[in-house]
């Protein structure tokens, strides 16, 4: 019991580095989330993209221009005149698509006069530019075939709008694999997680691996057994309330989610994961009993792994090598596991693929476990 | 002989608490001044005040008979301090240690690398030269801190209890450097609870308590100033009141107590005491065991004047 | 003596373990993830237009098979758009799109056109828009032919030349959004000096340690140690900072967009911002745990801003709060090197600079006036 109590007292001393892991998880795990989240659909949608238009000849045609924008797409303030404000707006992605309309356009509308900004030859810039290009280009046609102004605006606005009606379908066979804000959280969640796990149960265990404090635990009279119960115990402890709080979290943010019903098997997985954190914990407090070693090294261990196996990332778009290299690393079936989760339909989850994802997981947590049994006795014997 | 240091009526305050009141102090060349209090008395604050590193509330200081001031430089450079605490730089080995603090004081390199080395030989650091701080015991690592101190050699060393916690060899080495250092011209100021050290070392002991200098004086002035001067403790078998009595008559003795067997005397001065009450014991016949005689030490002198123990 | 203390406070610092973890390996590792992340995103961006892979069923010839096979050719101004596959049923380009070979389908009967996409998202909508496109040109011609039939055959022919209606504003060349992350991270390592700076003033002031008594006893300029202490420090976060380019530029085979000199030229100045920070915080702070989480925060805080984590949060403040980035260090160096890689030593990037040197000056005047004191109400 006094390990036990002197185990968890120590956590305090770490509080700050939890609530910093876990205001990033909550502040920026939810916002990336929110954004990419999105519902599996069987109904077509078009994309819609933020475009802002700088309207400097403020003609009929411009203003017709704009306002057909404004009908299909999303229009956004932009804020700046400045060219280069304007470019790297599109290119981090405040808006997707920037139209300058110039003074006198509608005078001389096929000179070349618009300008358009986006992010170099992004899918979108190609899209939003076919568009008004085909809007354009629809006026100058009527324009040049004997209509006025006001005629040939109205005619391409009622066609534009009829052709919104266009037949599509989305195949039902594929559907669409979007991840839910479920997923996202729980994805950013292995890197905080891993994180607060590191560093705390890290440092937490430095104390009890001083020699010094270790012998006069030793010489107290109190059994071997016990001793390591009440350590165990309390790292558990110590596991069990962040993971927890985390989840908590997640639930709490996500009521509205209709996935919501999986949450017991990213719970499940999220305890796999708690126990690999308390493996790397055990693992780096091996190799340093200096507390700032040990914050820098769970940085690197965690932030790489957390770039290569997905976390940041998605894995689609990272190299193929180093996807299969990630294989050799816990986080990458942490992340299979919750992408499973996502894909699959309440039932078909509990599968014997999910349970391997899982089985891997704890392997890797006996592998950090048993690697920082292996530098401690060594560093033991050669008192290092 | 020259006034080294003056302080005259220091005064430091702590928010509410008086940490050094009206205190004031003399060190002439060539002394080594004991600063004796318990822990807590002032002695530190002191020592921060006298180098300009704490501003103080009232006073005046002096040294070299210049004002002192944190720009005084011409000062500081024939000052050399050894913390309470040790300071040096861990990353650096023992050598560049040295090296480091002496060249904050000496430019010439030939003359510093010459002060080092006699700095290392002076605290008998030369064979770990080349260790880190870490790899040091805590008896060698005092004595890094000492060297650090005084390598440049300075005309002034104040040593704010460079002996806590150190093993008595360590101690003995330091102590020994000490006198040393004093012999070739150095003037040391030196603070410590621990009064046997003060008494073995120093030519004038100044007592603190409470921020105050509650005595002064070399150590034999202090204990003179006591009324008891000696305890004889005689075993007499035969032990009556009236012996009591009459031993009680003997010039320079004040007190006469029964202890069990024993007669407990208390004598406030005088020679020859003991001489004096053996032989009126033995013309009188009366057998007598164990003799002792104890001088009184400074915790005495420390008792009487403020009435607590020094080791508090 | 500026020398020594120099030479010493520059011995000392290479000599500490935690220094050279966290601001040599700690950046190298973060790197090393940045472009195994990104490294594949910087070559191609995953937002960029790609020529689409489409099938098309027709029962009969059809005038949008011309269409789909004009765009099927490339130009010199860009790649094809489509890559147009046929099939013979339905049942085949099914498959096709169910086995990712395709994106979508087009399928053609007497009455309409009929598209077929897997997913949401922008590839759908083009490969829709093509068809919207196509049968907003029917009904022009439909329109004029009633209107003012004797106008159609200049009609058809304007339609289909070639109009210049709209083009892209070109700033010539420019880099991969995803150098930011690069960038910030350089901010980072420089801040990251901010740390050494404490640590350094942390053995020349009474106040924060026994050291420091010693050294404040010792005759001599307070300024002119901490001037040389700061500059070794400078000097160890630079080399950090040209270790970082390095790897990123030859062992990752980064290309950062800028000639190394200059890159060198800033991160040094970012050091010196990063040091002279520090040097600010050690004059104002006494504890030692806030002597490191003070540092480690403003570094972290500072490069996040800028896009360590998030590229786009320095773009984010600017259209929310743009006054922030003027006054944020990461966020002010971020961007001289984004400016100076993909506009050129533009006046922006001079105020970048100026701005940076400003709040070097104003660190050293403020860490000035309050160091400047050498004695202590308590120690």
């Amino acid at each position: 019991m006094p390990v036990f109590k002197a185990t968890l007292r120590s956590v305090r001393a770490y509080i700050t580095t939890i609530i910093i892991y876990f205001v990033v998880f909550a502040v920026f795990g939810t916002m990336t989330s929110r954004m990419n989240a999105g519902i599996s659909d069987t109904r077509y949608q078009d994309v819609q993209l933020e475009v802002a238009v700088i309207d400097n000849d403020h003609s009929d045609l411009s203003e017709a221009l704009t306002n057909y924008i404004d009908k299909t797409q999303k229009l956004v303030d932009n804020k700046t005149e400045d060219p280069q404000e304007l470019n790297d707006n599109v290119r981090f992605d405040i808006y997707d698509y920037v139209l300058v309309i110039p003074e006198g356009f509608s005078e001389s509308i096929t000179a070349d006069n618009l300008e358009y900004y986006s992010s170099s030859d992004s899918a979108s810039g190609y899209l939003m530019t076919e568009k008004i290009r085909t809007y354009i280009t629809d006026i100058v046609v009527y324009l040049g075939s004997g209509y006025s102004m006001d005629e040939a605006i109205s005619l391409t606005d009622a066609q534009t709008l009829e052709n919104e009606t266009t037949d599509v379908s989305i195949l039902n066979e594929t559907g669409t694999k979007q991840s839910s804000y479920l997923s996202g959280m729980y994805t950013f969640l292995a890197y905080s997680l891993l994180m607060m796990l590191s560093i705390c149960i890290g440092s937490v265990l430095t104390y009890l691996a001083e020699n010094d404090i270790r012998n006069r635990i030793a010489v107290s009279g109190m059994s071997f057994r016990s001793r390591y119960i009440g350590l165990i115990s309390a790292v558990l402890v110590i596991g069990f309330i962040l993971t927890i709080s985390m989840t908590v979290f997640t639930v709490l943010t996500g009521m509205e989610d209709p996935t919501i019903n999986k949450i017991g098997y990213y719970i499940l997985n999220e305890f796999a994961l708690m126990f690999v954190g308390i493996g790397i914990a055990y693992f780096i407090s091996s190799i340093s009993h200096n507390t700032n070693i040990i914050n820098m090294l769970s940085n690197m261990l965690t932030l790489s792994m957390a770039f290569l196996c997905g976390v940041f990332v998605p894995s689609e778009l990272l190299d193929k090598t180093i996807v299969a290299a990630s294989h050799f690393m816990p986080l990458y079936w942490y992340v299979q596991a919750t992408t499973y989760i996502n894909d699959h339909a309440l039932g078909q989850i509990f599968s014997s693929d999910f349970i391997s994802y899982l089985l891997i997981q704890l392997l890797f947590a006996v592998i950090f476990f048993v690697g920082g049994l292996v530098i401690s006795r060594k560093k033991e014997q050669y008192a290092i | 002989m020259s006034n080294i240091i003056s302080i005259e009526n220091l005064v430091k305050r702590f928010g509410e608490k008086i940490a050094v009141d009206h205190f004031s102090l003399h060190v002439e060349e060539g002394e080594i001044l004991g600063l004796l209090g318990p822990n807590g008395s002032g002695k530190t604050t002191t020592i921060n005040c006298l180098l300009s590193l704490l501003q103080y509330d009232k006073g005046d200081i002096q040294i070299f008979g210049k004002p002192m001031s944190p720009d005084a430089y011409d000062i500081k450079s024939k000052i050399g301090v050894v913390m309470q605490n040790i300071a040096i730089v861990d990353t650096l080995n023992v050598y560049e240690n040295v090296d480091f603090f002496c060249g904050l004081y000496i430019n010439d390199k030939k003359t510093r690398q010459q002060y080092v080395e006699e700095a290392l030989e002076f605290t008998g650091l030369t064979e770990y030269k080349k260790y880190k701080p870490k790899k040091l015991s805590g008896g060698l690592l005092r004595r890094l801190n000492i060297a650090c101190g005084i390598a440049h050699k300075p005309k002034l060393v104040l040593f704010d209890e460079p002996t806590v916690a150190v093993d008595p060899q360590s101690r003995n080495a330091i102590l020994e450097g000490i006198r040393k250092m004093n012999r070739e011209g150095t003037t040391v100021i030196y603070t410590s609870h621990y009064m046997e050290e003060v008494e073995e070392l120093c030519s004038r002991i100044v007592i603190m308590d409470h921020g105050k200098n509650v005595a002064n004086g070399t150590a034999a002035e202090l204990k003179a100033s006591l009324k008891n001067r000696e305890t004889i403790r005689i075993g007499i078998p035969n032990l009556s009141d009236d012996i009591i009595h009459q031993v009680k008559e003997i010039n320079h003795v004040y007190e006469a107590v029964r202890d069990e067997d024993n007669l407990l005397i208390r004598c406030d001065g005088g020679e020859h005491n003991l001489v004096h009450i053996l032989s009126f014991l033995s013309d009188s016949n009366i057998p007598f065991g164990h003799v002792s005689t104890e001088q009184p030490t400074l915790n005495d002198v420390f008792l009487a004047i403020t009435g607590k123990e020094l080791r508090d | 003596m500026f020398g020594r203390i120099f030479i010493y406070k520059f011995k000392a610092l290479i000599r500490s373990h935690w220094l050279i973890g966290w601001n040599f390996l700690f950046p190298l590792v973060l790197a090393t993830a940045f472009s195994l992340g990104f490294g594949n995103l910087i070559d191609d961006d995953p937002i960029s237009f790609h020529t689409m892979d489409v099938g098309y069923v027709a029962e009969e010839d059809s005038t949008f098979l011309t269409v789909l096979e004009t765009l099927s050719k490339s130009t010199d101004e860009r790649e094809a758009v489509i890559n147009l596959h046929t099939y013979n049923s339905e049942k085949n380009a099914k498959q096709a799109l169910a086995d990712k070979e395709i994106d979508g389908y087009y399928l053609l009967d007497s009455e309409d056109i009929h598209t077929t996409v897997s997913e949401n998202g922008i590839v759908s909508t083009t490969l829709l828009q093509i068809v919207k496109d196509y049968k907003n040109f029917q009904t022009t011609i439909k329109n004029i032919a009633i209107d003012h039939p004797e106008n159609l055959e200049s009609a058809v022919e304007l339609m289909g030349s070639d109009l210049e209606i709209i083009k892209q504003h070109s700033f010539g060349h420019s880099n991969s959004p995803y150098l930011q992350y690069f960038y910030a991270l350089l901010t980072m390592t420089s801040l990251f000096g901010s740390w050494i700076s404490t640590f350094t003033l942390q053995g020349m002031c009474a106040n924060m340690s026994e050291r420091g008594k010693r050294f404040e006893c010792a005759p001599g300029h307070k300024f002119k140690a901490i001037a040389a202490g700061a500059l070794a420090g400078i000097l160890i976060q630079s080399a950090s900072n040209a270790v970082l380019v390095i790897y990123i530029v030859t062992v990752l085979k980064i290309d950062l967009g800028l000639n190394l000199g200059l890159i060198l030229l800033i991160t040094t100045l970012g050091s010196a911002l990063g040091i002279t920070a520090g040097t600010f915080m050690g004059a104002l702070l006494k504890k030692p745990v806030l002597l490191v989480a003070v540092p480690m925060t403003y570094a972290m805080l500072c490069s996040f801003f800028s896009g360590l984590m998030v590229a786009s949060i320095k773009q984010y403040v600017q259209y929310y709060v743009p006054f922030l980035n003027k006054i944020n260090p990461g966020a002010v160096m971020s961007d001289s090197l984004y400016i100076a890689s993909n506009y050129g030593l533009t006046r922006e990037f001079y105020q970048d600079i100026t701005i940076m040197i400003v709040i070097i000056i104003i660190h050293i005047i403020l860490s000035g006036v309050i160091l400047r004191r050498r004695n202590y109400a308590s120690i």
